[in-house]
């Protein structure tokens, strides 16, 4: 009988619980994974610990969900296999969609899993949890991603802008040992022409040339006015001289009328 | 020697690359020319690779493969990896060795950042056999060079995808204000630089920074959510400026600026908004009885004249006017 002396990789490890640890049971007791169901795995969270586990099988009709679990939580990756399965490599996204990992198997191997029905399988870590060399370790950078209230992550090369009267900028300063230090500065102090920026179609907007005083031309004497500080002028009678003075300023809906009180001769 | 067994066993079988994908027919006689997929199973015993955090790599779509085997001269060979993530140049990661090399010699090399402030694209190692045999393969032709999609795909296992796991820099950029324009028939305003719609104020910031509160602005810091919050609150902060902001450093009001706002236009001190009240654009002015009102159009001027012309008048009146 001829043996193969150098078996490839993955066949070697299809008859074996990798990559569980074989102190796992791969069954709880409702359904089990067969051994080579996976034949390779590579996890490495970003905001993962350690002691990866399959914690839960979601089986639904057109896909089923495997998740990871650690250390410290029930739900940190998730792996999503549609049906009909066609791809051996599940890719595993932490909950904001970054990469954590890969289960790698084969199409027939995971159909085995869509042979449980649907339903929500749970798993103990003793009954399914990866060997200790699918789990990579992974580099603490300081701040993986930005991620808004709108549930978007940013990494990479982040661009923060300031539009609509928020302004930013930088600026260095020093520790207490000297050292320099850049300091991002948010600034709010509004868009003073916003309300043109509004203006749809754009050149609905008609600028003006305002008037900036009031020349009063009293025979030879001659005065600019300006407005007040929020931009508005008073036009008054003089009642300086009589308490009832006849000569009246008084606005309308449709504008400023200037009259004299009195009547008009009868004919 | 770490786990030579592993590296035995790799050097008869496809691993590191996918069962397939390479050691397919490969020809007896030991100078004989290989092509990628024939790709003998000594020639390499391990590889893994880091894809960095700007690499683009999506391991659902993307591979990692032997591109290129190459004999320099001078007993020097490379072994060039690629990724098919769609990248100009492509994703390259070059391992050098030469002929007195010992078997399962390890090299780690890390992929050039092409910009300043960036990450290194990707990283990774080579475990190589006998390089001996990988020179008799290359007796009669100077490279080995991959021709189809399907040939020398790396164990997915092999690689830890890190993209999109890290910010590595911030950088700073404001929107344009709003800028003044002028009326048909006037100049327009002109300033000493090229409006642009955003204005980069610094790019790469690295390490670790700091943030203040500027004009108008609280900055809160919830540890349990992992949260900074800005709220836009009047006179937090600073307070309220006592002069506009600038967008870049070097901005400036438009040129012939006297009131030094820098989007041009006036303060509100510097125009009639409203007489008594009543806003424009168009504000009437009509003229009661007694008055008579004449605008004189060509020089802007408007006459009020309390004429009481029809008016009842008495001889004697203390009304005064």
């Amino acid at each position: 009988m001829s043996e193969i002396r150098f078996a490839e990789f993955l066949p070697s490890l299809e008859n074996t619980p990798y990559p569980f640890t074989p102190a796992s049971s791969l069954s709880n007791g409702q359904v089990a994974f067969l051994e080579g169901t996976f034949l390779d795995a590579h996890i490495y969270a970003i905001e993962g610990t350690n002691r990866y586990y399959i914690s839960k099988v979601e089986v639904t009709s057109s896909q089923f969900n495997i998740i990871i679990g650690d250390a410290t939580t029930a739900s940190r990756l998730t792996g999503t296999i549609s049906l009909p399965i066609e791809d051996s490599v599940v890719r595993l996204v932490d909950n904001t969609g970054r990469s954590g990992g890969v289960l790698v198997s084969e199409p027939s191997r995971l159909a085995l899993m869509a042979a449980w029905g649907v339903g929500t399988y749970t798993f103990e870590r003793t009954q399914a949890e990866f060997c200790v060399t699918c789990q990579m370790p992974v580099p603490d950078p300081g701040v993986t991603s930005f991620r808004l209230e709108s549930g978007n992550v940013f990494s990479g090369q982040v661009w923060w802008v300031g539009e609509d009267g928020v302004v930013l900028s930088v600026e260095t300063a020093t520790d207490k040992q000297g050292d320099p230090y850049d300091v991002v500065r948010v600034d709010v102090v509004g868009d003073p022409l916003f309300l043109q920026r509004l203006c749809f179609p754009r050149d609905l907007f008609k600028p003006i040339l305002p008037i900036r005083k009031i020349r009063v031309v009293n025979g030879s004497n001659i005065q600019d006015c300006t407005p007040d500080e929020q931009g508005n002028f008073s036009l008054q009678m003089n009642d300086a001289l009589a308490a009832d003075a006849a000569l009246r300023v008084r606005t309308t809906t449709e504008g400023i009328v200037i009259e004299v009180a009195g009547s008009t001769p009868t004919i | 020697m770490p786990r030579p067994d592993f590296f035995n066993d790799n050097i008869n079988r496809s691993f590191p690359f996918r069962v397939g994908t390479v050691g397919i027919n490969v020809p007896d006689v030991a100078t004989d020319a290989v092509t990628m997929l024939q790709l003998p199973d000594q020639f390499i015993a391990d590889c893994g690779f880091i894809m960095g955090p700007e690499s683009g790599f999506d391991e659902s779509l993307h591979h990692v493969f032997l591109y290129e085997i190459t004999a320099l001269g001078g007993g020097l060979i490379t072994f060039e990896f690629r990724s098919d993530v769609d990248r100009t140049p492509p994703l390259s990661l070059t391992f050098t060795r030469t002929l007195e090399d010992p078997l399962y010699t390890t090299e780690f090399v890390e992929a050039e950042p092409e910009f300043e402030c960036d990450e290194p694209p990707w990283s990774g190692y080579l475990v190589t056999g006998d390089m001996l045999k990988v020179a008799d393969r290359l007796f009669s032709v100077s490279y080995i060079r991959r021709s189809a999609d399907t040939q020398t795909i790396v164990e997915p296992a092999l690689i830890q995808n890190l993209n999109e796991n890290q910010v590595v820099s911030l950088n700073l950029a404001n929107a344009d204000r709003t800028r003044a324009t002028t009326p048909e028939d006037c100049p327009d305003y002109a300033w000493s630089f090229t409006p642009q719609p955003i204005y980069v104020y610094r790019k790469c910031l690295q390490g670790d920074l700091r943030l203040r509160a500027g004009y108008n602005v609280s900055i809160s810091q919830n540890t349990l959510s992992n949260t900074i919050q800005f709220s836009a609150i009047l006179r937090a902060g600073l307070g309220e400026p006592c002069e506009e902001v600038k967008l870049f450093p070097e901005e400036t009001p438009p040129i012939g600026s006297t009131n030094g706002l820098l989007e041009g236009d006036f303060y509100c001190n510097e125009v009639l908004r409203s007489i008594n009240g009543v806003q424009g654009p168009a504000l009437t002015i009509f003229a009661g009885s007694g008055v008579t009102i004449t605008p004189d159009f060509g020089y802007g001027i408007i006459i009020v004249d309390v004429d009481l012309a029809d008016l009842s008048l008495c001889t004697y009146s203390a009304v005064s006017v």
